[in-house]
């Protein structure tokens, strides 16, 4: 195999040699060094998605797309693939791409500054999809990024026009349902059944289809822009040749139809292409129309509406004044996947440099010799956790090991047990995974895997989910890791290796030794987690408990699971019970007094009572303990176990009705830790002006154009002379103190080597 | 360490050694006082104070040599906490303001109270969170000339502060903005001492220097919107009538003065809301702490004396035990009356705003299916509230009210405006090139606003106050009359001509086609007199959440905003101002915390900020938005008695405190959970209303056994 030292990739489109000697730098680093600073700094901890772009690479002989948090990504990590920022898409010269010029017309962009990240989440989420993703997967794909001025409303309305839609989520009744259902209505035990609302209950919808969907409003109508937008037939989703085809075919699996919609749009909107929805005016009394046949007057008689941000913006746009006139969007700006990337052979990578080195191994071998060879090196795959160190840890780590190419890491199978998965396996790919078992295989045999599944939607964002690795989120050992209660409570095993002293199998349960302490020698690397399927009667919930419900670390989690049996006198027993709790102690720990309390009894309200009182003794924490809320966190144990018993005896007694009868009708819910949400929604009223004063018209920002391009300029973004300094600041550690001396002669002194 | 080329500190600083204050150069600089060091000389009264500056080739070696920087310390007692500086008497002297109007103490020994509530309100901090964090560069050009770009509020106030720093005369620093990435209030006064730290750096080496602070750092050192810790007494009738309100208000200022006294004076005018009350006694007492110095955050004080007063109103109503909007509707105030600061309300429009929002939302019918949907649930638990909202427009510092706009017109028929604010998301250019194109009768895409300058408009306020599109929207406007003035003659004289053509004419008739506008607020006091406020913007939100009981999670199920916008300007703008302020205020009040090392976080090191990223401060995200939102901006209410530009109000900051509606519907629901777990009754709840507060609030039998029931969390206050 061949060894390099000069990695390269493509940006935009074009090739790069990548600059020697920088193992420590991230990709945004570089890409703002060479002037691509629409990908903006926010954060460096990959929390707020304004670093967000796509990532294509080769993977398994498919063409893989994701989004990444570029503060985060080893630059080196990125040899062999193809990065696209939010300046290969599109430009307010040659035209924005139709995520941008959604964004743009929505009033998406008030500051700016996270726009370009958004753009790109959305961007990477329509390229990764085979087809057009649900509005559902649009609002949890941008849990990954924030935005501090607009209140996320209009940027949900901007890319719901990119979801394919069932057409009966909009037919006046559905609306007229949805709303009473949202207004309070009388199905009381509301929030697990989304009664009345078909667009909920997925599946079932005829799709009328005399009906299309107007690009421009997400809604019923006859304009004709809308026959493009029902069917999609996207081949665009996998396969990146999309430059090749017919713009509009290329459009319609990019975003069905929005594209031919909107550009028409912007040549012609007032020439009724979309009739009463695109026209700001005409639109807004329309919708009024509508909406007040469809039950959602707002009370107050108002005669001009406007219903969504959608339409406030194509208003704007139907005026026409001082909307800079946007180019029709070509595939041609499209970044398509290099053919020399295609073709290459992933060498090995040696890269050393002045404060770090990279390696690459491409085989287990090669990775076991070099992790006995640097026991302190670090192993990276997604970095999601060794770049936050780095940060506020202000750690410097010599060596790193990419683990990004070992197939043996990259391996998943099922098999009669459970699912054996590699420890370079993305987040993302497991939950597919996951997604895809929990649908073949029958119900009892993935407890597990529903658990999982469920919890991973709140871990991280999804560009973390996008590179950070299963084996990573073990070996770190985080206390409050979201996914060690469910293997520790699973009897999941894990596998490590090290050269010479060969294969060792760890309960997940035995393999946590204290604070982000493993079972694992220095020379030893994790090799899989295998996760067993359940059986009849097993149970598991994992619950976790953070500050922000999306994208936040846990106060306190949990993974609970018991295997139930009937007894002779028709009680239901407990068999086995496995209880493992996250944010209790320096470590995820088991709950032993609980689990032994547990064996062999009834599930009854006496058990309930003794569990809850066991488990306080289980979790005993420190009020100095890091982290504090220590009332909340042992409350939360107890609260996680009363929700699992709940869940278990609801379920038994659906099983079997009136075999664990031991919760009032009116706990049901409280049994259920993530109840349906419907997607939000909203609607904005104000009064219409005349059409020959622009005092009063909804006009969108005036740099909103250049804002969604990444074109924008924010103070960082000046092209600096080139005898420029930088600075960074000496600053007070101390709330209130004398200051007896200051001595900057070893920063003064020059030496090369890295800091200790 | 590589690529280093200086170390610099107080000693750099030109004139140091000469008597502060005095030309040339100085080390002392402030907002309002000149409380504060460019560098800490020989004290350091917070953590991330600016002790010297590293400038080096790439910004990896200038954060490898500052980390090199020995200091040594000698540790001094620290105050953290508002309740630190009450026990050792801390204060800023002399900047606590109070208010009095009716006679208090008459009141609550007349008899006429039947009751009398009293108790104290914690109201946490929150972080601006901008997503671009501070960032300035400085370059030296001749003869001591500086220019300066920044991500500021506050152009202005950044030239001044460089120029008295170097020691040079203003005229000689040009501070230009193009765009911010957001403020919010952050980027008013506490950008500047990190700019005039690398104009040192700059001066010395005659280098151009460039400086972002990452986010914790900035997150540390750069201020937040002020804790607020409040005591009140309030006296009312069996009918739930007002009487009196005798409410002490304490700010954690932190180590500096910065605007802390005037975020004070604004709670101490807002500290009633929307309600008549005969007999006010407000005292403002600004605390003196070790921690960062906090400063402007959109509301300015506003939402947390708002906050205050809704938390003694729901006292009320609880001791009561009737429907807090009853109460709050049967106070609310009329056209006519009179604030506590004297200024006599005219077109008031909180009621209009109520009313429709109350019809708008559906609330009567809601409140019944909320009530029969808690019977039904044991442990998911809706609640709804309804709260007004008023807000002074104006800034408190009378001189502030003043703004300069410069209007060109070039032969092609192009119109470059230029005015003193800075565009920071708001919309503000947006706004004020509508207005040129408006009274012009131009395109608006003929009208371009390329950016904030300090040496095309000179002297201006900080963009701040929400008053910016009032201010230079009107100064723009009297710019584009003197030029139509000039442009009369030959509108006249070339009927049906194109606006590229009357320029060209004009031009060739050698007219001045540039105009500088300018404009003062007319008849207002500043704070201390009867009418601080030129007026205010109401606004009324219904909000209803759905509550996890079992862990203090909720969804926002629906929320209906009604919202006084006068005339708008521009009602995407507006809408967009109102949607995030709400979003805003609801992260401040239900979600974000600021965690400090004090004596209720002991596991904290001493005055450091725990929460110091999004790791750990946790803002709204998409999925934290109301399932169903309506704005509405009220209808027929143009701004007609007072000369605004084109009949407006002000919308930056008036929709924030409508937020904190989610905190009171929560409360609200966890009421019905404490019902069912045998506590009826009125209890306390800290803002913000974070799972680990409803959770503990919930007090069942599963917290119980961990919390007493009366326990509160610890909050950094």
């Amino acid at each position: 195999m061949a060894t390099s030292s000069t990695p390269i990739c493509y940006i935009n489109g074009k090739r790069k040699v990548l600059p020697p000697g920088r193992a420590e730098t991230t990709l945004l680093q570089y890409l703002r060094e060479i002037g691509l600073t629409g990908t903006k700094l926010g954060c460096g901890e990959g929390g707020c998605g304004a670093c967000t772009v796509m990532l294509s690479n080769i993977e398994n002989g498919q063409l893989q797309h994701r989004s990444v948090n570029a503060c985060l990504c080893p630059l080196y990590s990125i040899d062999g693939m193809h990065v696209v920022t939010v300046e290969g898409i599109g430009n307010s010269r040659d035209g924005l791409h139709p995520v941008q010029e959604r964004l743009a017309n929505s009033h998406g962009s008030q500051c700016g500054f996270c726009t370009p990240g958004f753009v790109m989440s959305m961007y990477s989420l329509l390229r990764s999809k085979a087809g057009a993703p649900s509005e559902q997967e649009i609002q949890e794909n941008l849990a990954g990024n924030l935005c501090r001025c607009t209140g996320y409303r209009p940027i949900l309305d901007a890319f719901r026009v990119f979801a394919e839609v069932p057409a009966g989520a909009y037919t006046e009744e559905s609306i007229a349902a949805h709303s009473q259902w949202k207004a309070g209505g009388n199905n009381a035990v509301g929030p697990t059944q989304p009664t009345g609302c078909p667009a909920d209950s997925s599946g079932t919808i005829k799709l009328n289809p005399s009906k299309a969907i107007c690009p421009s409003t997400g809604r019923p109508c006859d304009c004709g822009a809308a026959s493009q937008s029902d069917s999609p037939t996207s081949t665009s989703g996998s396969s990146d040749d999309m430059s090749l085809k017919p713009a509009n075919s290329h459009a319609n699996g990019h975003a069905p139809a929005q594209t031919g919609g909107h550009a028409s749009m912007d040549e012609s909107c007032t020439s009724k292409a979309c009739g009463g929805h695109s026209n700001g005016e005409a639109g807004g009394a329309a919708g009024g129309k509508k909406f007040a046949s469809g039950g959602l007057t707002n009370g107050l008689g108002m005669d001009v509406l406007s219903d969504s941000g959608v339409k406030k913006a194509e208003g704007a746009a139907a005026v026409g004044k001082a909307q800079p006139k946007q180019q029709r969007w070509t595939s041609a700006t499209e970044p398509i996947f290099p053919a020399e990337l295609r073709k290459r052979v992933a060498p090995i990578l040696h890269l050393p440099g002045p404060y770090a080195t990279w390696h690459r191994p491409l085989t287990l071998n090669g990775l076991l010799t070099l992790r006995e060879q640097y026991p302190e090196g670090k192993i990276v795959v997604g970095n999601t956790e060794i770049g936050i160190e780095m940060k506020y840890g202000r750690k410097t780590y010599p060596i790193f090991i990419a683990a990004t190419h070992i197939p043996e890491l990259n391996h998943m199978e099922v098999d009669a047990d459970g699912l054996t998965v590699g420890a370079a396996v993305t987040l993302t790919r497991l939950m597919r995974t996951l997604k895809q078992l929990v649908a073949d295989m029958p119900k009892h045999q993935t407890r597990t895997f529903q658990a999982m599944g469920e919890q991973m939607k709140y871990f991280a964002g999804n560009q973390i989910r996008n590179t950070a690795s299963v084996g990573g989120n073990i070996c770190n050992a985080s206390p409050i890791s979201d996914l060690n209660p469910i293997y520790m409570s699973t009897g999941s095993v894990f596998t490590v290796q090290g050269e010479g002293t060969g294969v060792r199998k760890i309960a997940a349960k035995d393999f946590f030794v204290s604070y982000r302490k493993v079972d694992m020698q220095p020379h030893e690397v994790l090799l899989n987690v295998h996760i067993p399927f359940t059986k009849q009667h097993d149970f598991v919930r994992e619950y976790k408990q953070a500050h922000r419900r999306d994208d936040d670390i846990a106060i306190a989690n949990a993974g609970m699971r018991v295997r139930m049996e009937m007894a002779t006198d028709g009680e239901w027993k407990v068999a086995e019970a496995e209880m493992a709790l996250g944010g209790v102690a320096p470590k995820t720990i088991m709950a032993p007094l609980t689990m032994d309390l547990l064996q062999g009894r009834v599930w009854n309200k006496e058990t309930l009572h003794a569990g809850i009182a066991s488990l306080a003794q289980d979790v005993y924490i420190n009020s100095q303990s890091p982290g504090g809320m220590v009332e909340f966190r042992r409350a939360m144990a107890a609260s996680f176990f009363f929700r699992f018993f709940m869940h278990v005896a609801f379920e038994l007694d659906a099983f079997k009705p009136g075999s664990c009868n031991l919760f009032p009708k009116n706990y049901r819910s409280g049994a259920i830790a993530h109840p349906h949400k419907p997607l939000s929604t909203g609607m904005q009223y104000f009064s219409k002006v005349p059409g020959d004063r622009v005092i009063g018209q909804p006009y969108r920002h005036a740099a909103a154009h250049v804002q969604v391009t990444g074109e924008a300029h924010y103070t960082d973004d000046i092209p600096l002379p080139g005898n420029a300094l930088r600075a960074a600041l000496v600053y007070s550690d101390r709330p209130h103190a004398k200051l007896l001396s200051i001595d900057a002669s070893s920063a003064l002194e020059v030496r090369k080597d890295p800091l200790s | 360490v590589e690529g280093v080329e200086g170390f610099f500190s107080a000693k750099d600083v030109p004139g140091h050694d000469i008597v502060p204050g005095t030309v040339p150069g100085s080390n002392q600089m402030g907002s309002v006082m000149h409380d504060e060091e460019v560098f800490a000389l020989d004290e350091v009264k917070c953590v991330g104070q600016v002790i010297g500056v590293v400038v080096a080739d790439t910004e990896q070696h200038a954060r490898m040599g500052a980390q090199r920087v020995k200091v040594e310390y000698e540790d001094l007692p620290s105050i953290i906490s508002c309740e630190d500086a009450i026990k050792a008497n801390s204060y800023f002297e002399g900047w606590g303001h109070r208010l009095d109007y009716g006679d208090v103490e008459a009141c609550f020994a007349s008899g006429e109270c039947d009751h009398v509530v009293e108790g104290t309100a914690r109201i946490g901090g929150q972080e601006h969170f901008y997503l671009e964090p501070h960032c300035s560069i400085v370059i030296p050009q001749e003869n001591d000339e500086i220019c300066i770009y920044a991500s500021t509020q506050a152009p202005h106030h950044h030239m001044e502060t460089v120029a008295e720093v170097l020691g040079i005369p203003s005229h000689k620093v040009v501070c230009h903005v193009k765009r911010i990435g957001g403020g919010f209030g952050g980027k008013e006064s506490r950008s500047v001492f990190t700019n005039a730290a690398i104009a040192v750096a700059a001066y010395q080496t005659r280098r151009p220097v460039r400086l972002a602070l990452d986010r914790a750092e900035d997150m540390q050192m750069t201020g937040h919107r002020h804790a607020f810790l409040i005591k009140y007494k309030v006296g009312f009738t069996r009918e739930g009538k007002i009487l009196a309100m005798d409410v002490n208000l304490y700010n954690n200022a932190g180590c500096s003065l910065d605007l802390s006294a005037a975020v004070m004076d604004r709670a101490l005018m807002h500290c009633e809301n929307s309600y008549r009350i005969p007999n006010v006694r407000a005292v403002g007492h600004v605390c003196r702490t070790n921690i960062a110095s906090n400063t402007a955050f959109r509301g300015f004080g506003g939402p947390q004396g708002l906050l205050g007063a809704e938390m003694w109103m729901d006292h009320v109503a609880g001791v009561l035990k009737r429907p807090t909007e009853q109460i709050r509707e049967l106070n609310m105030f009329h056209e006519n009356e009179e604030t506590h600061f004297g200024q006599v309300l005219d077109a008031c429009q909180v009621r209009s705003c109520w009313d429709s929002v109350i019809t708008q939302a559906q609330v009567a019918e809601r409140q019944k299916a909320i009530q029969e949907f808690n019977k039904e649930n044991r442990w998911r638990k809706r609640g709804l509230a309804v709260l007004p909202t008023m807000f002074g427009i104006s800034f408190t510092t009378k001189f502030l009210n003043q703004a300069g706009a410069l209007v060109h017109i070039y032969t092609d028929g192009s119109v470059l405006v230029t005015h003193g604010g800075v565009e920071m998301g708001q919309g503000l250019h947006t706004k004020v090139a509508m207005v040129a194109a408006q009274d012009l009768g131009c395109s608006l895409a003929s009208v371009h606003i390329a950016e904030t300058a300090t040496d095309k408009v000179p002297n201006s306020s900080p963009t701040a106050a929400s008053a910016s599109s009032d201010l230079y929207g009107s100064a723009t406007a009297d710019a584009c009359r003197q030029l139509n003035e000039r442009l009369a003659p030959f509108r006249e004289t070339m009927p049906g001509a194109s606006f590229a053509e009357l320029a060209k004419a004009a031009y060739l008739q050698r007219v001045d086609l540039s105009a500088h506008g300018f404009y003062i607020t007319p008849d207002i006091t500043g704070f201390g007199g009867v009418r601080p406020f030129n007026y205010f913007t109401y606004g009324a939100c219904c909000a209803e959440v759905e509550l996890d009981a079992l862990n203090g999670n909720f969804d926002a199920r629906r929320v209906d905003i009604v919202m006084d916008v006068g005339a708008s300007l521009n009602p995407a703008i507006d809408i967009g101002q109102i949607e995030g302020g709400f979003m805003q205020g609801m992260g401040w009040s239900c979600l974000e915390e600021l965690v400090w090392g004090d004596e209720g976080h002991p596991w904290v090191r001493r005055g450091h900020l725990q929460t110091k990223g999004p790791g750990t401060y946790k803002i709204p995200t998409a999925k934290d938005i109301p399932l169903d939102m309506r704005v509405t901006l009220l209808r027929d209410s143009p701004n007609i008695r007072l000369p605004m530009v084109h009949s407006s109000k002000a919308i930056g900051e008036p929709p924030l405190f409508l937020g904190a509606t989610c905190f009171f519907a929560i409360k609200n629901a966890i009421s019905a959970a404490r019902e069912d777990a045998g506590l009826p009754g009125w209890f306390p709840l800290d803002s913000p209303a974070t799972p680990e507060r409803v959770r503990m609030a919930c007090a069942d039998d599963l917290t119980v056994p961990f919390a007493p029931v009366q326990w509160l969390p610890h909050i950094s206050c």
